[in-house]
Formats: C-alpha cells, sequence, structure tokens
C-alpha cells in the first residue's frame, strides 16, 4: 500500500514499530479477561476452564510488559470504551462489555495490572469482576479488598488519577459515528455472553430480550449502515465466535433490507442469524477453541452445533420456527449434503439460506488465529466454485448487493487517492466512494472530501480495496 | 480408505449415464418395497435394461462402479449426492460390491436374481465378511465387480475396468515393498513360507518371494500403501493368516503352481480386508471416510485444496457470476417465512435422533398437532421417516419414537396415506409389516374392513397361522387389542388364527368378538353347534373356542371335539328351568341337532328324554322336549 496516512506518522511513531504487536497483546489478554468473567459465571474457581484463561492472561501480561519495556499495563475505560497509552481499542472494547461495566460501577477510570501478577491474585481480581460492588465500595475500597488480598500488583485506577480526561480530546474525536455502534454492537456481545451462560447452565434465555437487541442492531443499521458495517466488518480476534454471528447477523439484516421491505420480516431474518450459531454454547470451550485441525471425532463434536442449536430455540418460551431452521439447517448444502445429516429431504426456508450464504461469506472474509482476512473478490469467487451450496439467484443477489467493495471499506483509486465505499451501484465493480485525500496522500478535510458513482466515471476505478486496520479505522 | 480408488481421469458424466446409475437405484429400491410383479418394479426394470444399452451403444461397456466421491459409470464420476444415489452406494459398499457390468447378455432375470440376492444379503452383512460370502452367484450377463481398496476392481488384472491396468512396479509400490523387506518379521514370515512351498514339491526362488510381496503390496488399501509403516503391520497379519491357511489346505493345493498360489494370495488378502471391512475398525474408517467427503465442500474456517488455486481474479469472477440465474425480482415473501415442512422436518429429526429424552418429547408434543392437518410437504418430510422405519436395517433406533408418536395420536392411517406402506408391500414384507399395516386401517371404514380381508385371503389361513408367532414377537409377545379389533372386524376364514388369539387372551370383549366372528363366518361343521345354542359366552369355553379355531385352521374336525360339542350340547338340554317357554324351545333346537352326534351316550340321553324322565332331580319333561327327543331317535342313524 502506498498511501500511509499522514496520522500515523505523528508523535507515535517512534512506537509504530512495535505498536501492532503490542495492540494484539493486549487486544488478546482483554479477550482472555472476557474468557475468564465468563467461565468464571459458568464453572467454580479452579475450573481448567477458568485455570486455563487466567494462565493465559498471566502469560500475554508478561509478553506485553516484556515487549512495551513499561512497568504495568494500564487499561482505561472512557465512554464505554477500552484505552491503551491514550489509544482506543476498539476491538477489545467490542467484545469487553463484561469487563467495562464491573469497572464502571466500581468508580473506576481503568485497571492496572503490574509485573509478577500470579493466578491467585487474577482470580481475586475476577471474583471481585463477577460479583461487582457491594452496597459503598468505591474504587479506594476496591483497591484495599484487593491489597488486602495481597494483590499488591493488581489495582482498579482512580478517576482522580485523571486516565481519562488526560485523553479526553483524542477520545472524543471517535465520535458518535463509530461510538453508537460500538455501544450497539457491545450489548449484542452482552446479551450473547448471557445467552452462553444460560445455555451452560441450562436455563432457558429470552428470545424477547434477543429480539429487542435486534431491533436496535437494525435502527442503527438503518440510519447509519456505513457506520454499523465499520463496526461489524472490523478484523479482531473472536474468543467466543460471538463477532463472527453478530457480523453475519449484519450482514444478513443487510441482505434482507434488499429483499424486503417488512420490517418484521427483516427483523426475524436478522434474528435468525445472530442466533445461527447458538449451538456453540454447548460445545466443549476447548474444541471450540482449538487452534490445531480438528480430527474427525472432534469435527463430529463440533458438527451438533446445529442440532444444539436447534434444540435451544426450541426451548425458548417463544421460539422462532425461521430462527430454529437456520441454526438446524445453515451447514446443509443445496442438494441435501453437509450436516446434520436426516432421513428428510426438502427444500431450506429461503431465510435459512440467506444465513447460509451470509456465513460462509463472513467465515472466509474475516480473521481467524490461523488465516488472516480474505478479501470479498477472492470469498465471491469461492463460493460460486461451491455450485451445490448455494442458491444460484440468492448468492449472485447477495454478491450484488454487499458487492466486491463492500460498504465503508477503504479503497485506493487508480488515481492514487484513498477513499471510502458509500454504497453499492449498478455496476458490482463501481460503488460510490467518498475521497478522503489527494493523490500524494494528503487528508483532505471534511468539507472537502468528494463523492463520485465511479459507475459514470470513464477514467476512475477502484486500484486495490484496503484491509481495515485498527488504528487506521478508528484514527479516521 | 477410498473403495476403487485412485480414480481414472474422470470426465463429466452424460445424461445417459446418470440415468443408469438413477434407475439402478430406484429399481433396487422399489424391489425392497414392492414385490416383482408391481407395475412400479417391472417398469424400473425395463427401465434399467433400456439406460444400460443406451450407455453401451455409446461407450461400448455399461459398468456401475462405487468410488470414494459417489458412482462411477465407466471413467464417469457420478456424485452420490442425492439420497437415492447414497443409498445405492451404501447398499453396494456394505455387500463387499465394488460395482457392476451390464452386458448384452444381461436378462432381466438375472437383474432379479440379483436384487433379490442383495436384500437378501444385505441384512446379513454383518455376519459374511467377503465378497466370495456375499455373493456366491454366477451370471451370464451380469458381471459383479468386488469391493476393493486401491483401485483394483477385481482380483484379476484383466477385470480392470475401461483397461486400466494398475502397475505393479510403481515407484510407491517399489518402496513399499522395499521397507517390507526390511522387515525382519516380514522376512521371516516370507522365509517360513518358501520353505513349505519348496518342502511341497515347489521351487523356492528370490522371484517367488518377491512376487509374494509384490501381491500383497498391490492388494493393500491406499490408504495403508500411504502409510508405509502401517504396511509393515498389516502385511504381518496376511502373511500369518496365509501360513495358517497353508496349513489348513494340505500339499496337494500348494503344488499346482503359480496360478493357484496366486489366486490363493488374492483370496487372503480379500478375506483380510475383508474382514476388516466389516470389523468394527472397519466401519469406523468407512464412517469417517464418509463423513470427510461429505465435509469436504462444506464450510469450515480453512479452505479446501481447490480453494487455494482461486485468486481474486476481478475478469473470471464477472464471468463466473454472469453463468447464474438472473436473480432480478427475488425477495423475501411473507409466504417464505411459513416453512411448515422445514419444521415437521426438525421437529421429526430431534424426535429420531435426541439423546436427550426431554427434546425428543418436546418434539412430540410440538408434532402431534401438526399431524392434524400436514401438508403435500409435510407428508413428504414424514414419508421419509416411515420408509426410514419400515424399510431401512440400519435406521436409528429412535425411529420407533415416530411410530409410538403415530400410534399415540391415532395417526397409524399415514402409514398407508403417506404410500409408506401398500396392500402390496403388506404382503411382500409379509409378516414384518402386516400387523401395522392392519393397524393403519380404520375398522369403522368398510372398505378398509374389506382390506383387511382381502389382505388375509391372499396370504392364505396356513401362511397367517405360521407367522403368529413372529407377528407376536415383533408386537413384544402379544397382539394388541387394536390390532385383533381390526382383524375381528370383517368375518373371513383366514383371520381365524387371529380369532384364537383374541379369545386366547381373555379378554372379555375381545372373546366375544371372537365368538361373534365364528357365528358370522356361519361354521357349517356340526362341532360348531354349541356357537350358536350357548348364548352366554361364559357357557362356551376357551379351550372349546380354540379347538374350533384349530380345527378350522387344519381343515379337520377331531373325533373328540364332535364327542366334546356332543357334550355340551346335552348338558345344556340337561341344565336349566323347563317352566320357560323360551329355554324349552331353545332346548328343543338342540335335541334336534344332537342327531348329528350319534353315539351310545346319545342314544341313551335322548330314549330317557323320550321317556319323560327328568334330569337332576327335575320335574317331568315337557310335551315338546319329548317330542324332540323322539324326532331326534328316529333321524339318528
Amino acid at each position: 500500500m502506498c498511501f500511509k496516512p499522514e496520522h500515523l506518522e505523528d508523535d507515535h511513531d517512534q512506537q509504530a514499530e512495535h505498536k501492532p504487536t503490542n495492540l494484539l497483546l493486549v487486544t488478546n489478554l482483554v479477550d482472555e479477561l472476557v474468557i475468564s468473567v465468563v467461565n468464571s459465571r459458568i464453572y467454580w474457581h479452579d475450573h481448567p476452564r477458568v485455570q486455563n484463561a487466567l494462565q493465559d492472561v498471566k502469560h500475554l501480561l508478561d509478553s506485553y510488559l516484556e515487549l512495551s519495556g513499561e512497568a504495568s499495563l494500564k487499561l482505561g475505560v472512557v465512554d464505554d470504551c477500552l484505552v491503551l497509552e491514550g489509544r482506543p481499542l476498539l476491538g477489545a472494547t467490542l467484545s469487553a462489555p463484561r469487563i467495562i461495566e464491573p469497572l464502571k460501577s466500581f468508580g473506576a477510570s481503568g485497571l492496572e495490572l503490574g509485573r509478577n501478577v500470579d493466578l491467585v491474585q487474577l482470580r481475586c481480581l475476577m471474583d471481585m469482576l463477577v460479583a461487582g460492588p457491594e452496597e459503598e465500595t468505591d474504587c479506594e475500597r476496591a483497591n484495599q479488598i484487593l491489597d488486602q488480598a495481597g494483590c499488591r500488583t493488581i489495582r482498579f485506577l482512580t478517576t482522580q488519577e485523571d486516565f481519562g480526561r488526560a485523553h479526553a480530546a483524542r477520545i472524543s474525536s471517535i465520535g458518535s459515528e463509530i461510538a453508537v455502534p460500538v455501544r450497539v454492537y457491545q450489548n449484542v456481545v452482552n446479551l450473547l455472553q448471557s445467552l452462553t451462560i444460560n445455555v451452560c447452565r441450562g436455563t432457558s434465555f429470552s428470545m424477547d430480550q434477543a429480539r429487542t437487541h435486534v431491533s436496535s442492531v437494525l435502527t442503527h443499521l438503518e440510519e447509519n449502515s456505513k457506520s454499523m458495517m465499520n463496526v461489524v466488518r472490523y478484523e479482531k480476534y473472536d474468543a467466543f465466535t460471538f463477532g463472527h454471528s453478530i457480523r453475519v447477523c449484519y450482514l444478513a439484516a443487510n441482505f434482507a433490507r434488499a429483499l424486503t421491505t417488512n420490517t418484521a420480516a427483516i427483523r426475524r431474518v436478522a434474528l435468525s442469524a445472530l442466533l445461527h450459531d447458538v449451538g456453540k454454547a454447548r460445545i466443549p470451550f476447548e474444541l471450540l477453541h482449538a487452534k490445531h485441525r480438528l480430527s474427525v471425532e472432534e469435527r463430529r463434536e463440533m458438527e451438533k452445533h446445529t442440532t444444539f442449536g436447534a434444540e435451544i430455540l426450541s426451548e425458548c418460551d417463544d421460539p422462532d420456527p425461521i430462527a430454529i431452521a437456520a441454526a438446524f439447517g445453515h451447514h446443509k448444502t443445496n442438494n441435501y449434503q453437509g450436516y446434520p445429516r436426516t432421513l428428510h429431504t426438502n427444500k431450506q426456508s429461503k431465510v435459512t439460506k440467506i444465513v447460509k450464504v451470509c456465513d460462509v461469506y463472513e467465515a472466509l472474509t474475516a480473521v481467524r488465529p490461523y488465516k488472516p482476512s480474505m478479501e470479498p473478490l477472492r470469498a465471491f469467487r469461492i463460493m460460486l466454485s461451491m455450485r451445490n451450496h448455494f442458491d444460484q439467484r440468492l448468492l449472485r443477489r447477495f454478491i450484488e448487493v454487499t458487492g466486491v467493495y463492500p460498504d465503508g471499506q477503504y479503497v485506493q483509486l487508480n488515481t492514487g487517492e484513498l477513499a471510502r465505499v458509500e454504497r453499492q451501484t449498478a455496476d458490482l465493480v463501481s460503488p460510490v466512494v467518498q475521497v478522503l485525500t489527494t493523490p500524494e496522500g494528503d487528508e483532505l478535510a471534511e468539507r472537502d472530501q468528494p463523492i463520485f458513482d465511479l459507475s459514470r466515471e470513464d477514467d476512475v476505478c477502484v486500484a486495490q480495496l484496503i484491509a481495515s486496520h485498527e488504528s487506521e479505522l478508528v484514527e479516521a | 480408505m477410498t473403495p476403487n480408488d485412485p480414480a481414472p481421469p474422470q470426465t463429466e458424466a452424460s445424461d445417459e449415464e446418470r440415468a443408469l446409475v438413477e434407475v439402478l437405484a430406484l429399481y433396487l429400491k422399489e424391489t425392497t418395497i414392492y414385490p416383482d410383479a408391481n407395475v412400479r418394479v417391472r417398469e424400473k426394470l425395463a427401465a434399467l435394461l433400456e439406460a444400460s444399452a443406451q450407455v453401451r451403444a455409446k461407450r461400448d461397456r455399461a459398468v456401475v462402479s462405487v468410488c470414494s466421491e459417489g458412482l462411477r459409470v465407466g471413467d464417469s464420476m457420478i456424485e452420490a449426492d442425492t439420497p437415492m444415489l447414497d443409498w445405492l452406494r451404501e447398499r453396494l459398499i456394505s455387500t463387499a460390491l465394488g460395482g457392476m457390468e451390464f452386458s448384452e447378455a444381461t436378462t432381466s432375470e438375472e437383474i432379479h436374481d440379483f436384487a433379490e440376492h442383495l436384500r437378501d444379503v444385505y441384512p446379513r452383512r454383518h455376519k459374511l465378511t467377503t465378497f466370495e460370502e456375499m455373493w456366491p452367484l454366477e451370471f451370464k450377463g451380469l458381471t459383479l465387480i468386488p469391493l476393493e481398496f486401491g483401485a483394483r476392481l477385481g482380483p484379476r488384472t484383466e477385470d480392470v475396468v475401461d483397461g486400466e491396468l494398475i502397475d505393479t512396479t510403481s515407484s510407491h509400490d517399489r518402496a513399499v515393498a522395499e521397507l517390507l523387506e526390511s522387515s525382519e518379521e516380514v522376512l521371516d514370515q516370507v522365509q517360513r513360507i518358501e520353505m513349505r512351498l519348496r518342502d511341497s514339491g515347489m521351487q523356492e526362488s528370490e522371484e517367488r518371494m518377491l512376487s509374494l510381496l509384490g501381491h500383497i503390496v498391490h492388494a493393500l488399501p491406499a490408504d495403508v500403501v500411504e502409510d508405509a509403516s502401517q504396511a509393515v503391520g498389516f502385511v504381518e497379519g496376511i502373511l500369518e493368516s496365509f501360513e495358517s491357511t497353508m496349513n489348513d489346505i494340505g500339499e496337494e493345493v500348494l503344488q499346482t503352481g503359480d496360478l493357484r498360489l496366486q489366486s490363493l494370495m488374492n483370496q487372503l488378502t480379500h478375506s483380510f480386508f475383508g474382514s476388516l471391512l466389516n470389523s468394527e475398525r472397519g466401519k469406523q474408517i468407512r464412517a469417517q471416510e464418509a463423513r470427510i467427503a461429505l465435509d469436504a465442500p462444506d464450510v469450515t474456517p480453512r479452505l479446501r485444496e481447490e480453494d487455494e488455486k482461486i485468486a481474486a481474479d476481478l475478469p473470471s469472477f464477472l464471468r463466473e457470476l454472469d453463468e447464474l440465474a438472473d436473480p432480478s425480482g427475488l425477495a423475501l415473501t411473507a409466504d417464505e417465512l411459513e416453512i411448515p415442512a422445514e419444521r415437521t422436518g426438525i421437529l421429526l429429526h430431534q424426535l429420531v435422533h435426541s439423546d436427550s429424552e426431554s427434546v425428543a418429547a418436546q418434539a412430540q408434543a410440538r408434532l402431534e398437532p401438526r399431524l392434524v392437518h400436514l401438508g403435500r410437504e409435510e407428508l413428504s418430510v414424514l414419508t421419509s421417516y416411515l420408509h426410514a422405519y419400515l424399510y431401512e436395517d440400519d435406521a436409528p433406533a429412535g425411529i420407533a419414537r415416530v411410530f409410538d408418536l403415530l400410534k399415540q395420536c391415532n395417526r397409524l392411517d399415514l402409514f398407508r396415506k403417506t404410500g409408506a406402506l401398500t396392500h402390496e408391500s403388506a404382503r411382500f414384507h409379509f409378516p414384518k409389516h402386516f400387523r401395522l399395516y392392519v393397524e393403519s386401517l380404520d375398522p369403522s371404514h368398510p372398505e378398509d374392513r374389506k382390506e383387511v380381508a382381502k389382505l388375509c385371503a391372499e396370504l392364505g389361513p396356513r401362511r397367517l397361522h405360521e407367522a403368529i408367532g413372529r407377528i407376536k414377537d415383533d408386537a413384544g409377545g402379544s397382539l394388541s387389542n387394536r390390532l385383533l379389533d381390526r382383524l375381528l372386524a370383517h368375518p373371513h376364514k383366514t383371520l381365524i388364527p387371529f380369532v384364537q388369539i383374541a379369545i386366547e387372551t381373555g379378554n372379555p370383549d375381545l372373546k366375544q368378538k371372537g365368538i361373534d366372528f365364528l357365528r358370522d363366518l356361519k361354521l357349517e361343521a356340526k362341532e360348531a353347534l354349541p356357537l350358536w345354542i350357548f348364548e352366554s359366552q361364559s357357557q362356551l369355553p376357551v379351550d372349546y373356542l380354540t379347538a374350533i379355531c384349530r380345527a378350522e385352521i387344519d381343515g379337520h374336525y377331531p373325533k373328540e371335539l364332535s364327542d366334546r360339542a356332543g357334550r355340551m350340547i346335552r348338558h345344556f338340554i340337561q341344565t336349566g328351568s323347563w317352566d320357560d317357554p323360551e329355554a324349552v324351545s331353545r332346548r328343543c333346537y338342540a335335541i334336534s341337532r344332537l342327531a348329528a352326534f350319534p353315539s351310545v351316550e346319545t342314544k341313551r340321553f335322548l330314549t330317557e328324554l323320550l321317556k319323560g324322565k327328568g334330569f337332576l332331580g327335575l320335574t317331568k319333561a315337557p310335551r315338546p322336549i319329548r317330542q324332540a327327543a323322539q324326532a331326534a331317535l328316529l333321524a339318528m342313524p
């Protein structure tokens, strides 16, 4: 990529060399903290799943401190956002409402983890995050409790430390354009985490709550699809695969909007997509997050998530048959192959087919620990090669709606400018774009950012798609 | 482990080739449901012969074989992408069949015999291990190809389809052979065999040893060859079997030369892998293979091998996209949010497959109201489960819950309404489906009542009688009242075996129905006279009634039964009041029938009546009684 935004060359330039590594470590650390919190709500302290997650937290913390040379890791919380060294961590923020909320309830402005943190101390922290503050427990009192428990190197950051104010100006630059969808996203993550906890505990969950969240997703998608899709496409690892479900939900809702104007129908499609992998809550954690290629037996176990999903959704008070069908059938191909293997064959509902297309597209284009993101064009070609998998008309329509250069993505034009895709046109490869820089890479002021319909331009076209990157995205 | 691989170069299957495989699957499936004479079976058989002729007209040979991805006709691959083709593939593999060749000389009788044997051997596939055991048949025009692993379609190289000869000296095979030779255990075994052969008069040579190993390597399954270290263990097993067989077959055979030795080795290798194929481990491997093959195109985060080659090439993408059907007008309508068939399918799946009793119970509860009004598509979904229940030997155990559900909802009629169970299939699969078929009928419907009688008439009383034990076993030891109720609804002689069972149940209602049934039959035998003489069922002992039934089934009334009937009638005449005119009238009738039971006792009995003697201290018999006795005495021979 020849373009390098100016803001990456500012006062943080010196850190740029190792920053991606640090960011990755911290994001993963936050993920592991979330896993620890969620698992602590399901299992006992000494359960291997809790222990392993805490072990990973410690390992990642040690690595971060060693690499950064810092004495401690200070994670701030400003406006529901996790902040590191003055920069908001969008990826970590999205999946971390279960850390952010307790910190806020203690009145803390962040969390500091120092050197030599051990598992006992981390477990003590988990207990406090899971239980939340007792009456009249403020940040000071919480730190005293930590002290009494021997946690000398873990403490809640107090507001007096002014962690947030020092960076307020910078944080505010995130703006509502990102902040609102982030909160919507966080709420949905929170919902899915609760749902997982309920399923693991064997209690049913409220479908109404899911419907409410889906409504808010759709409202924001309606209001500002570009920023929503920006957040959705945010490339980060996803400890519980919630991100995958949410992204499939957005994709499906977006696709459904192109197929119908019936709001109730779109909502049901979005709900089906959001809950299509709910059965994974019953899949052993180790299997779900296995970093090796699954053995046949493991795959067989993993495949049960479809039938588990249908069972979980059937057990709700007010089950939606469409959602049950999508959870059950999203791995069945159009020619009745795939799983679960059934004795019967029948045409799948259109909603299941929609979820299936979005699921595959998201799986291909998402970042995974073992693979980078794939650009949409290649993902589409792979999907096109899977002849028997999809309803052909539906696939074509999905490609048309999503676009080779999806909304919100950054592209470089053949003229050198950096631009952002605003919306699709009838010409698949020529979207409407907003130009953000000059051909030389100079950032344009917002009022000077022109919008072009590339389908009407003879000489201007997209030269390449630019993978979004956390710092670029946030600062853009 | 992949059957009959590696694949020859593949070409796209023509319509004729696909039709051949499809009609073969369809024909074989139909034969499991309908009798040979059924028009559906006959039509498919004719279509099969026609399809094989069409393929031969285009490519000289019509060879259908199985491969890892599906089926082949010659070198054309046909994915097993429909349940029917999947079924065919599974049937062939399970019965150690690699495929078959239809020639000009193939006759419909041969195909019929083949299908019949397939039906016969499939349920016994767990007991039989080798192709030879499973397929002892020989046809003139139909060539059966044994299932092999590693691209061999027959034990002899000349059997290889389409002239695809196996290169036994491939570098890989040589490498494996070298590895085997490096194993001391294998060499020891080979040397021992060589010694035995030499002692038997055959000449020892290095060539012989290589030939033995070469043979084994040649026949090793593809995945064993892939893992050379595993191959040593396999070969040791084969050589061990070979040695043991040598001990069994004696010296004479060993002296018969190369060809026999080769044949013996082939046989052993085949049986070795045959038993492996059917062992628990073999089944696991096959299940894994099937699953891997099934999952191969599935969506996983990792890319498929072929996907690695797909690049983000815009022109190619636009071209490929253009090949898809035009999506204009595509919409999501309100109707499409109603998915009764899909919902029913999921519920049935949960009912049958769920390990959780609560999930199954919930699915059952949700299915019950749906069974009241099933749409066409829902019926079609249900039919798949009913078919599995009726005809699939390896259907999951939970399939019985579907039957329980229908029974509980009083919807056994759906077995017939979906076409899963017909008059012909009930007859063809007698006695297996007899009980269910009868229970699926509505006794209140005259046509259904006739249907029971018709079916039983076709089966015949003896066949029914012989099958009763099995029918009872299938029903858990006793026939349900529901079944007997239906069977006894329409009187027909062939149903007498079931009357006997109904009477033996001890259920007063069923006993009465049995008596009514026998009365309605208007049995002409004099031994049956008590049926009409005694009004109350308590006066008709169970053993008498069952003896009547047995006599009707046997077509022969024993003398003891005749004597007993006479005694019963005499006893009837003796007991009760003389004062009731109605009773007197019935006794007169009974006396008049006594003439049919001539014996000293009867004569003495009638004489005493005639003399006007009362019985058991009762008053003198009335005049009508005496007159009847006189008439009966006169009528007696």
